[in-house]
């Protein structure tokens, strides 16, 4: 939600508003062929997915052959693939993502499980920027000494550790040995998701210190800086205002890309976590092919994505002035 | 052209405000997402009446018309008073009561046809447990029951309440117990089964399930003979598989009827290790190579069919490079094993839907039990002999109402099954459950059920763990996703299964009794039984509820249980 709000910052923000306008404008014109392209393709997918999902319902019993026609009739399975598709995108521009195979309308399946995927992803997205930044300027300021090795070696190690042993560590540490943390649900709202944002955060955050870390090391190498440091202004002012300003580019490149990914990365967090997120449900739903709860999710996945690359284009503007919106 | 470009922009701000809109109310308290709800279900409900085309809401959630109406309960079905009717069955089934515990056939109050939607969220039934005022099944989190204090059974539980938490994660729930949030966990991550015992120190425990592993030869790929399949199976060694891959856990199987219902552990040779007589009549059948073995992907079988390949390898020295492991995602692979499109020795597993040795034969292996038939003989096992073995069974328990009777025409059933090879029983499965120290008197029955008659609890409610259910109508509810301990708890059918033995009580019945052999039942209900909410339980509340599971347009998973009953087809006719 925020990330949805944010977006008319710029708009208000920027004083070259009409480059800027009409930037964004082409870029949200782009989302339209891509909206469609990553519909039919992901429509597609489910659709060649071998088997059929009216017979996974039932199990180890086959279901009676009157039922399976009813459940196919009511879900359009019976229908061409490019018929299913043109029902399906038109029910999406009415409001309708059609129903799950409980009867169920999609819209709120996901309404219902958006609030705690955005609420892990930010919260991940939180530690990733104040731990992964902080850590990495750190490090990049104090090159070559012990807290650097340590932020070195300690990033190393997170990223060589799958996500599902930590998150399972996690949970015997801190929720079993020390039950600081819940160790799983999402009874105590908020709290409960502590630990899972951590483990989820955790990969992305080692990525951050060490991009930050080093683009720091390298700008810091720069022309511009010794010119600052003649200057005679003091150590803060040149890191704080000049020398980060250009090393975080890379990074908010990274960040952003990153927040669509947590959003749509939390699979694995989410069912060790036992949160009823997006992710879950979209685990579920692939396994039991059910598409319109898959391509729903999907194609929110990817506006999400898309909103968040706008982002990070209009904020190079931001972050380094040289860049022109054409 | 300028106003053109205007026009545009003015389009997109609002597709952004709408995006951003959609974002922010997303966020929205719970309260207010319930509200959402019932106001889509509605307006999705009207289109549907409106213009049929653009409906894909499932039939369910429309009005359904009351199924008292003539013509559209079950023929078969006779309500004779408040308290009685009668089931015609199309065949003749000596062993009808004891089916009668499955969920298909729990009684529906009136209000469950109103709004089938709503009613699968909170559903009212008449068991020991229901939902408290305002509360509702919350996916993926939770389902928090109270106790009926209404309720008419003669097993009230001692225990309030029972929470089951929804979780998808079998190493969390050990966890959960471990830090003593989760008072009953009812099964153990592989990786946990040799701490257990440890960790729960005289608080973990092991119950048959009466499930069954097996792997089956299509019947209709003629070059595996009758000696090939028995050397095939001869040549696994159950025992070794069940300690190395499964860790102890499960008893093997040499029998396909389970030991608690009579199986036998020498069933013919056929069944069990021999390694020297398998590589003789392998030889003397003549070289069979470069044939698939097949197993669904995802379902955790790739080491056990592998290390049956491996001891074909070892015992007969067939060539296990030429053998090619085919899997399928499970959808796929049901699909293949209906057509008859295995190429191949396939796995299969089987749990049972009422306890008789007849439940483990005949859906699997008769030769009417096809997918075509709506049974479950992936193999298209076809032996006459077999059929002919069950069908005495049947008459003889008909005859004298004595299960005990019918046990040696069952025997000589799977006999002719063990000597044919058709299927290679491998695993029987069992329940491993560990529960906390707030709770005592912790039993799980033959269908993965914890017993929530006899559990008792010092705080007065006992958690659970629970996989998140397709469906809590019973007439939808699957019993593979372990949803059966709730259904069990909401509902009580006419018969029921004590946790602790495993035999078969009258429950909501008062008799279930049949003059013609299993042909027609009468059934008469207890007296004083009500749904959650006050509405009496009759006759009519179990033939309504029937017909309308019977009904295939509604598209109900546990359909097919109702075929049975006179009137299926006409039902289904229009």
């Amino acid at each position: 939600m925020v990330l949805g709000c944010s977006l008319a910052l710029p708009l208000v923000a920027d004083e070259e508003g009409t480059d800027l306008g009409r930037y964004l404008i082409r870029r949200v014109l782009q989302f339209i062929p891509v909206f469609f392209g990553a519909t039919f393709l992901i429509f597609a997918l489910v659709f060649l997915m071998p088997g059929d999902p009216i017979r996974a319902l039932s199990g180890d019993k086959p279901l009676a052959p009157e039922v399976v026609v009813a459940l196919q009739e009511r879900y359009h399975l019976d229908e061409p693939f490019y018929k299913q598709y043109a029902i399906y995108i038109t029910n999406v521009f009415q409001g309708d993502f059609g129903s799950d195979f409980r009867g169920y309308p999609v819209r709120d399946l996901m309404l219902d499980r958006l609030p705690v995927t955005i609420r892990l992803a930010l919260l991940a997205f939180l530690f990733e920027v104040v731990i992964g930044l902080t850590a990495g300027v750190v490090a990049g300021v104090r090159k070559g000494k012990f807290f650097d090795s340590l932020v070195l070696v300690s990033t190393l190690v997170v990223i060589a550790i799958p996500i599902f042993v930590l998150g399972f560590i996690g949970q015997i540490v801190f929720g079993v040995k020390l039950g600081w943390f819940p160790i799983s649900g999402y009874r105590e709202g908020w709290y409960s998701l502590m630990l899972p944002a951590l483990v989820l955060a955790s990969l992305s955050l080692a990525y951050v210190a060490r991009l930050s870390r080093t683009s720091l090391v390298e700008n810091l190498r720069a022309d511009y800086v010794r010119t600052a440091r003649a200057k005679g202004l003091s150590t803060s002012r040149v890191i704080g205002i000049h020398t980060l300003r250009n090393s975080l580019i890379p990074v908010v490149t990274y960040l952003a890309v990153d927040l669509g990914a947590l959003m749509g990365g939390a699979i694995i967090t989410e069912t060790i976590f036992n949160l009823p997120g997006l992710g879950r449900a979209v685990f579920d739903a692939a396994r039991a092919q059910e598409g319109a709860v898959v391509i729903g999710i999907a194609t929110f996945l990817v506006i999400v994505y898309m909103i968040a690359n706008l982002l990070v284009d209009v904020l190079y503007g931001v972050l380094d002035p040289r860049i022109r919106y054409e | 052209m300028q106003s053109h470009s205007s026009r545009w922009r003015l389009v997109l701000l609002l597709a952004v405000f709408a995006l951003v809109v959609a974002a922010c109310s997303s966020d929205d308290s719970s309260d207010d997402e319930t509200t959402t709800t019932a106001a889509a279900e509605t307006t999705t409900t009207a289109a549907a009446t409106d213009d049929d085309t653009t409906t894909t809401t499932a039939a369910p959630s429309e009005p359904v018309e009351p199924p008292s109406e003539e013509g559209t309960t079950l023929s078969g079905l006779t309500v004779v008073d408040e308290k009685t009717f009668t089931a015609e069955l199309n065949v003749a089934d000596p062993e009808f009561p004891v089916q009668l515990a499955y969920t298909a056939y729990f009684p529906l109050p009136e209000v469950a046809y109103e709004n089938t939607l709503g009613y699968n969220k909170a559903p009212i039934g008449n068991g020991p447990f229901m939902f408290p005022e305002g509360g509702e099944w919350e996916q993926d989190i939770a389902i928090d029951l109270v106790k009926y204090p209404d309720y008419a059974g003669e097993r009230m539980p001692t225990i309030d309440g029972i929470n089951f938490v929804i979780t998808a994660d079998l190493k969390t729930n050990y966890l959960e117990a471990q830090a003593g949030n989760l008072d009953v966990v009812t099964g153990i991550d592989p990786d946990f089964l040799a701490s257990a015992p440890t960790d729960f120190p005289d608080r973990y425990a092991t119950s048959p399930s009466t499930s069954i592993l097996y792997m089956a030869f299509p019947a209709y790929l003629p070059e595996f003979t009758k000696e090939h399949r028995q050397a095939l199976s001869m040549a696994i060694d159950r025992e070794l598989i069940i300690e190395k891959i499964f860790n102890g856990s499960g008893d093997a199987a040499h029998s396909v009827v389970p030991s608690n219902l009579g199986g036998r552990s020498d069933v013919c040779p056929s069944w069990n290790y021999d390694p020297e007589m398998a590589k003789q009549i392998w030889d003397a059948a003549g070289p069979l190579e470069g044939f698939d073995v097949w197993f669904n992907a995802g379902g955790g079988h790739e080491t056990w069919v592998e290390a049956v390949v491996n001891m074909w390898d070892n015992t007969l020295g067939l060539d296990s490079s030429t053998v090619t492991f085919q899997t399928a995602e499970w959808a796929d692979y049901l699909d293949k094993a209906d057509n008859a499109e295995f190429t191949g020795p396939f796995r299969l597993g089987w749990g049972q839907d009422y306890p008789s040795p007849l439940n483990f034969l005949e859906p699997l292996y008769a030769s009417y039990s096809t997918a075509a038939d709506g049974g479950s003989n992936a193999s298209n096992y076809n032996n006459p002999d077999f059929d002919a073995a069950l069908a005495q069974g049947k008459e003889a328990i008909a005859a004298s109402g004595q299960l005990a009777d019918a046990i040696p025409f069952y025997e000589a059933a799977e006999d002719i099954l063990c000597d044919d090879a058709q299927t290679m029983p491998i695993r029987f499965g069992v329940n491993q459950f560990v529960w906390n120290e707030d709770v005592d008197n912790v039993y799980m029955d033959a269908y993965s059920n914890v017993g929530y008659d006899l559990i008792t609890s010092q705080d007065g409610t006992v958690s659970q763990d629970l996989t998140n259910p397709a469906s809590l109508f019973p007439m939808d509810a699957n019993e593979s996703e372990g949803t059966a301990v709730l259904m069990g708890n909401l509902f009580t059918g006419l018969v029921q299964f004590d946790a602790a033995t495993g035999e078969p009580y009258m429950a909501n019945a008062e008799s279930i009794t049949s003059d013609d052999g299993g042909k027609t039942w009468t059934v008469v209900l207890r007296d004083g039984w009500t749904f959650h909410n006050g509405e009496p339980v009759t006759a009519q509340s179990y033939v309504d509820a029937w017909s309308f599971g019977a009904k295939a347009s509604l598209g109900f998973q546990n359909n097919s249980f109702y075929k049975k009953f006179v009137g299926y087809d006409e039902l289904n006719a229009e």
